[in-house]
């Protein structure tokens, strides 16, 4: 076994979790690689000196905890929606549109882009802005010659 | 509970039944409120986080795909609630330090007179010593038990990556708790 591949498996080797014949193999490369066996001796003081967990934190609550659990993430729901207002409502829907809705957001504001640019150019067709000076009337021409 | 009941309870629970968010609350409260504890130590803060956790999964199931596990996307959702929860317990802490409490003060700078405290807080402040990630990995796959992969998927990194913080995060927890063996 190659070096990186063994100090890989230190951790599972020192918990024993690995296969009888991979724990072999480690054992022998520990066996004749210093360097490998003072990162094996190092790793396995680290996990000496923190400890798992064994018992459940879950296990030291009441039946009666995990009872009214539910209830009280539904009750943290109703606040939570209560607190809000209708605007902000609003905004996190949308924000949860964009978000997660990506595709449908792009193709929405496509659309939008797309009627707006069709808007102007119809628009800009039926009156078309004039560069050309006003023309004048035929009684407003004789006004001025006079 | 087989997988595609659990499917189902999601998929009514994304079209917004109160029921079956219930039934997948009821499921997953014990696990969620395990890891929320692995994380801040304490069961009023551990309560809090797993409820909140709950909270944050009913307003973005609807994000949620079918096709990823959901215990994963839990178990990302409440690992992020613990280390906020931590970096605020952080602040608050650094902040009665400063002010309130100058004995704790004087603990703190003089390492030769924390014979006081106990193993579990000594293990606690080691791991507040971690970088982020370090200590993610630490409790996940080292106290929690959990496997390489699911932390991996948890913390959205390569099983590599794991075993390479887990390595240096409990080497630096062992030289930072030696003090502590050695009184």
């Amino acid at each position: 076994m190659r070096h990186r591949e063994v100090r890989a498996l230190l951790y599972e080797y020192i918990r024993g979790e690995l296969d009888p014949a991979r724990s072999r193999r480690i054992q022998e490369h520990l066996a004749r690689c210093n360097r490998c066996f003072a990162e094996y001796q190092v790793l396995k003081e680290g996990i000496r000196a923190v400890p798992s967990r064994r018992e459940k934190a879950s296990g030291q609550r009441s039946e009666l905890f995990w009872r009214d659990f539910s209830l009280s993430v539904e009750q943290r729901l109703q606040v939570k929606h209560r607190r809000i207002g209708l605007r902000r409502r609003l905004w996190d829907e949308a924000e949860w549109f964009f978000l997660f809705r990506k595709p449908y957001a792009i193709a929405l504001a496509t659309s939008v882009a797309l009627v707006v640019f069709a808007a102007v150019l119809w628009f800009g067709k039926v009156s078309p802005v004039s560069t050309e000076p006003p023309r004048l009337t035929a009684t407003e021409n004789d006004s001025n010659k006079k | 509970m087989t997988a595609d009941r659990e499917r189902q309870l999601i998929i009514k629970a994304q079209e917004g039944s109160h029921e079956a968010f219930r039934s997948l609350v009821e499921m997953y409260m014990k696990p969620a409120y395990d890891l929320a504890y692995s994380f801040v130590n304490d069961h009023d803060d551990a309560e809090d986080v797993a409820q909140d956790s709950f909270v944050k999964v009913f307003h973005y199931i609807r994000s949620f795909r079918l096709e990823a596990e959901f215990s994963t996307w839990l178990y990302r959702i409440v690992t992020n609630a613990s280390l906020d929860r931590l970096k605020q317990r952080k602040r608050k802490t650094s902040r009665h330090m400063r002010i309130e409490d100058p004995e704790t003060l004087a603990v703190a700078d003089n390492p030769g007179s924390i014979e006081n405290l106990d193993l579990t807080m000594h293990i606690e402040r080691a791991l507040h010593e971690l970088p982020t990630l370090q200590r993610a990995v630490v409790i996940l796959r080292h106290i929690d038990g959990l496997p390489t992969k699911t932390v991996s998927e948890i913390l959205k990194c390569s099983q590599g990556t794991v075993k390479t913080h887990l390595h240096r995060g409990l080497k630096k927890m062992r030289s930072l708790l030696q003090h502590v063996r050695e009184d």
